[in-house]
């Protein structure tokens, strides 16, 4: 039997495989950055993560707690400021992707990271916009995670365009021909848009989740793919490369002191 | 600079809650954009490594420093270090601020406490979770300006009391 993994990292583990080598990536924190170092250290050697706080090329130790933590100074090759950022980097088209957080998904993939509820009534303040809106509407394409969030007929709060109303609006709209959200990875399952209504529909399952247990969570009719992929377990490498990175985020505390636990009863008995 | 241009904005409810945020046409391309206006801080605070008597100082890393010390109207740069003129040069990683956007050079080590400075001391997460768990009530944050802001005389006695170590001292 193969290590336990937690649906964390078989997350972090499935988004890193969307990102191919030579990509310019921005990435803000958490899942998202710990699936861009993953890649970087297994199938993209080659990509080049960039902050929305102006650093290109970074190496980070650990995940950042924000998006100009010092963290992600290491190995950084260009520095500019957020102005350089979202003018001479973002809007000449040099990003390949972004990953991005989700709290609230709609059909056509357009976004809520903002509020729930009433924006002045909410009943929860979310992290809010950051350069989410710009990237998502700039970079070739996007890459969202999910996990605590919900998929609704209507956002509470619109904040980052996906394909707004469907077809071409998207592009009619201004924003680069083949730009927005390429997939949506949850707890639950993977998910892509059509190419022509680009409404969302199911790719794949994580191990062990069936199709009704995605459509209780789904308001509008979900389409379902001819054939599901299953998320592939985290292999041995990409966990020990997780872990090492960023335990409290893919592990959890409590998975976080079983291993802790093991690794000291295992000193513990060679040195008996 | 009046106001700057952003894309991405057009079409969300940020339209909605922001007075602020107008639409205006590209008189080149006859596009519609959304523009910000500028946010004018009357004081900056940067944290630099190396300063000098004349005003120059070099920061790490991203150049988001300098550009808060270029849009404020006054700048107070915090160093590490203060060096002879023209000792200031960016290392490999640094960038450089110019003394015609520094109006004050203060010269206090560990001054960027209970964050890091990398290279000279790490993140002090036990201080930053002592200052959020202080900061959930009135009582508990006024007791923790008392005991480490208002209390110590001075910025050595605030870092005995939240018990700073350079990496030299250790």
């Amino acid at each position: 039997m193969g290590t336990k993994f937690t649906i964390q990292e078989l997350i972090v583990s499935r988004a890193a495989k969307e990102l191919k080598d030579r990509e310019f990536v921005v990435i803000g924190q958490g899942i998202a950055m710990a699936a861009g170092v993953l890649a970087r250290r297994t199938h993209a050697p080659n990509s080049v993560i960039l902050t929305e706080a102006g650093l290109l090329g970074i190496d980070p130790f650990k995940v950042p707690l924000h998006i100009a933590d010092p963290t992600c100074t290491r190995g950084f090759t260009y520095s500019c400021d957020m102005i350089d950022i979202f003018t001479t980097v973002l809007n000449q088209g040099y990003v390949d992707v972004t990953f991005l957080g989700v709290g609230q998904i709609d059909r056509f993939g357009n976004m809520n990271s903002s509020y729930l509820g009433e924006p002045g009534n909410y009943t929860t303040r979310m992290t809010g916009a950051g350069g989410a809106p710009e990237f998502i509407g700039y970079a070739g394409r996007a890459i969202l995670t999910m996990s605590g969030g919900t998929f609704v007929e209507k956002l509470d709060y619109f904040t980052s365009p996906g394909y707004l109303e469907g077809g071409d609006s998207r592009y009619a709209a201004g924003m680069p021909e083949g730009s927005g959200p390429s997939v949506l990875i949850t707890t639950r399952g993977v998910f892509k848009f059509d190419e022509t209504s680009k409404e969302m529909y199911l790719a794949g399952l994580h191990p062990g989740v069936t199709v009704d247990e995605i459509r209780a969570e789904v308001p509008w009719d979900l389409k379902i793919a001819d054939r599901l992929e299953t998320t592939p377990a985290p292999t041995e490498e990409e966990i020990a490369i997780l872990r090492s990175f960023a335990p409290d985020i893919t592990m959890g505390r409590k998975l976080q002191l079983e291993v802790v636990m093991k690794q000291v009863i295992n000193l513990l008995s060679k040195g008996a | 600079m009046p106001f700057i241009p952003v894309i991405g904005f057009l079409g969300t409810d940020y339209m909605k809650i922001r007075d602020d945020f107008k639409v205006v046409k590209d008189p080149y391309s006859g596009e519609d954009y959304v523009v910000v206006p500028p946010i004018i801080p009357d004081v900056a605070v940067i944290h630099g490594l190396k300063g000098d008597r004349s005003g120059g100082v070099t920061v790490l890393g991203a150049r988001n420093d300098r550009l808060l010390a270029t849009a404020a109207r006054k700048t107070i740069a915090v160093v590490e270090e203060l060096v002879e003129p023209g000792e200031v040069l960016p290392g490999l990683q640094e960038v450089y601020v110019a003394p015609v956007h520094i109006d004050a050079v203060v010269v206090a080590p560990g001054g960027a406490h209970p964050t890091e400075c990398p290279g000279r001391y790490e993140i002090d997460a036990g201080h930053i979770m002592t200052y959020l768990t202080a900061a959930k009530d009135e009582a508990s944050f006024q007791n923790y300006l008392e005991t480490y802001i208002t209390g110590p005389a001075d910025h050595e006695a605030y870092l005995k009391k939240v018990g700073f170590r350079t990496p030299d001292a250790t």
